[in-house]
């Protein structure tokens, strides 16, 4: 657990994300966080959202769904970035319907145990 | 393989006068340059092979003819899809490389809902998600939705996809097409071919010879409009799961079925799946095995021990009152009880409006959903799959043969048996998934040599596929070859009849247009 946690730290420090990316607290609090909760290195990344007045969704259930009734109307409504911490099935399923509305997703890194950071944003 | 590609036998400037002409038919908004996001995400091995030129949009069925006007007038091939969401079978990806894709998702109307005789009446860009939603709550009627609820319901019946509940096979259910023929004539079928008809969706045959099957896994014309049987919302449903302990129950696994199914005691279709094929839905194999090839017995053995689950596993599920319900569940154990170490776990009859949770009880209970796709967890990495997936009899010893082939040759290439069968009442499909890390040049190039030896080795077994991968269409075509190809002959007939000049989907299910024989040729035909 304790390489994994160290290997998103890392990542997160590297990988452009929206906190870092974007910087100030107002842009950032736009965002959500798609988050599977099941995964080790989900707690570190939810607190960084409150830190950061990002909005925690979580994914525990069918990611199709979510899509419908929560995060599409926002991606079509918004122009800020959602960002995620799923497994790579979840990954997928959201990418591609995502890509239905013309957004476009970037894998920021793919851990040993599955889970995947990921951002969704407009082209 | 170079990422631009354009239409066989069209140079750069016909391709953008066609291109061109295309906009000024149907909208500058109607074309896209850029059909990158058009390949098969679980392409088995270059992507490119398969890539298409630019994609075109309709919003309606003018739109449609039009883009057939243009097509006609440049000898540009058209390679239609509903939503292009097909993946394991090629995706929105055209058979022969450089094809415009024809995309409806832009014909996205739920034309009629008609709650007294169950029907729906939709465009090709309406999915099982937005049916499902527009059928309300509570809902009166149920829509069967295949494993992947995004796709087009559309789509999903013209490649005759199947779901589990008692409509499973949504090709039967199939009420009334409006079908554009390649040269713009707009047909409908049966009843719909009256003007003034009042009984489009009620009554498929209509007067003299009935065309919808013509229009299935083919390329003789664009459907756009097709009626869909709902079914009514029972009172309640029970959902059961059988675990069988031994690798050998198979055999008297489906021959137990097979009459409970044939006798509609069992009214829809019911799966059996192998344990892996049930642990994917749930788990990663690095959970239970992290070595090299197919996961050898004792690593299967702990993990079925692990999550509760049998060698082989039959969900199916009841539905009625009560009293008709528990009358079913009683002569399904009655029947299963011979068979030794069968373990049946049933879940408390509940309310039609009751939901269930996971993805595979909640599309028993006609919810769409997508959770299917976890099986991409399974191998880790960037997960694909691609599929083999011949008809089986309903009879044990032919399920057992088939299991056992493909079980041998999935070993030796490197893949676990993801497998199992969906039994209709007189035929069962078996799915075997190949998932492979697309990032893995080895897995993928594996998997797609897997599935085109299972093919050929099931073919010479007298087993065929009801549905391919792009890559192998030709292939799996070419077992059905009774009478030296009488069949394709017969397709290649109408074929030309219906499209001369060979601008619809060439190659779909191995039906190449005589125009582009050369094409076909040099496709490995």
């Amino acid at each position: 657990m304790t390489t994994t946690r160290r290997a998103f730290l890392v990542a997160a420090g590297t990988s452009g994300l929206p906190w870092i990316a974007f910087g100030g607290a107002t842009r950032t609090s736009a965002r959500i966080w798609v988050v599977d909760e099941a995964l080790p290195q989900s707690r570190v990344l939810v607190r960084r959202a409150r830190l950061t007045n990002g909005r925690v969704q979580s994914l525990s259930g069918d990611a199709g769904w979510l899509w419908i009734e929560r995060l599409s109307e926002e991606a079509i409504s918004s122009p800020h970035p959602i960002g995620g911490l799923t497994r790579f099935a979840d990954a997928f399923v959201l990418s591609r319907l995502g890509a239905g509305i013309g957004m476009r997703t970037t894998h920021h890194r793919a851990f040993d145990d599955g889970a995947v950071l990921w951002t969704l944003e407009r082209c | 393989m170079s990422a631009t590609a354009l239409p066989p036998g069209l140079s750069a400037a016909q391709f953008r006068a066609a291109l061109a002409a295309f906009a000024a038919a149907l909208g500058s908004d109607a074309v896209s340059y850029d059909p990158a996001s058009y390949l098969d995400p679980f392409a088995p091995g270059d992507a490119l092979a398969h890539a298409p030129s630019a994609v075109v949009l309709p919003k309606d069925v003018e739109g449609v003819r039009a883009a057939l006007a243009v097509a006609n007038r440049y000898q540009v091939p058209l390679w239609t899809v509903s939503t292009g969401r097909n993946f394991a079978y090629g995706g929105a990806a055209p058979r022969m490389r450089g094809c415009v894709v024809l995309d409806l998702r832009r014909m996205n109307r739920i034309i009629e809902i008609d709650e007294t005789l169950g029907y729906a009446l939709v465009e090709p860009g309406v999915t099982y998600y937005e049916l499902h939603r527009a059928l309300g709550t509570p809902r009166r009627f149920w829509l069967d939705p295949p494993a992947a609820g995004w796709g087009s319901v559309i789509g999903n019946t013209l490649e005759r996809g199947y779901g589990t509940t008692p409509y499973g096979d949504h090709a039967a259910h199939q009420c009334g097409m409006e079908v554009v023929l390649a040269n713009g004539d707009v047909v409908r079928t049966g009843m719909g071919a009256m003007t003034s008809s009042h009984d489009w969706q009620v009554f498929r045959s209509g007067f003299g010879p009935s065309y919808d099957d013509m229009f299935m896994q083919s390329n003789f014309g664009v459907v756009t409009k097709l009626g869909i049987r709902l079914m009514p919302a029972p009172e309640g449903y029970m959902i059961c799961r059988y675990a069988f302990a031994r690798e050998d129950d198979l055999e008297r696994v489906v021959d137990t079925l097979r009459p409970l199914r044939m006798d509609g005691t069992i009214q829809s279709n019911a799966v059996i799946e192998s344990a892996v094929r049930w642990a994917a839905g749930v788990s990663t194999r690095k959970t239970w095995y992290d070595g090299e090839g197919a996961m050898p017995d004792d690593a299967i053995d702990a993990m079925m021990r692990k999550i509760g689950i049998g060698r082989w596993n039959l969900r199916f599920c009841l539905y009625g009152p009560p009293s008709l319900v528990k009358a079913r569940r009683d002569i399904v154990r009655a029947r299963f009880q011979p068979i030794a170490g069968a373990t049946l776990f049933e879940m408390p009859y509940r309310d039609a409006s009751v939901e269930p949770e996971g993805g595979g009880d909640r599309a028993q209970v006609g919810i769409p959903g997508l959770e299917a796709f976890n099986l991409l967890n399974w191998r880790g990495g960037t997960g694909a799959h691609i599929d083999f997936s011949p008809i089986c009899p309903p009879i044990g010893r032919d399920a057992v043969k088939q299991v056992r082939m493909v079980r041998e040759r999935a070993a030796q290439f490197g893949f676990d048996y993801y497998g199992g069968f969906t039994a209709g009442e007189r035929a069962m499909h078996h799915i075997f998934a190949a998932i492979f890390d697309r990032d893995d040049p080895k897995q993928s190039h594996a998997a797609g040599a897997l599935i085109e030896t299972l093919i050929r080795e099931a073919g010479a077994a007298g087993y065929g596929q009801y549905r391919t991968h792009l890559s192998y269409m030709d292939l799996a075509a070419a077992q059905y070859d009774f009478n030296d190809h009488a069949l394709m002959r017969l397709s290649g007939t109408i074929k030309t009849a219906l499209d001369p000049n060979g601008i619809l989907s060439p190659g779909k299910q191995g039906i190449w247009p005589a125009k582009r024989s050369d094409v076909a040729k040099g496709e490995g035909r």
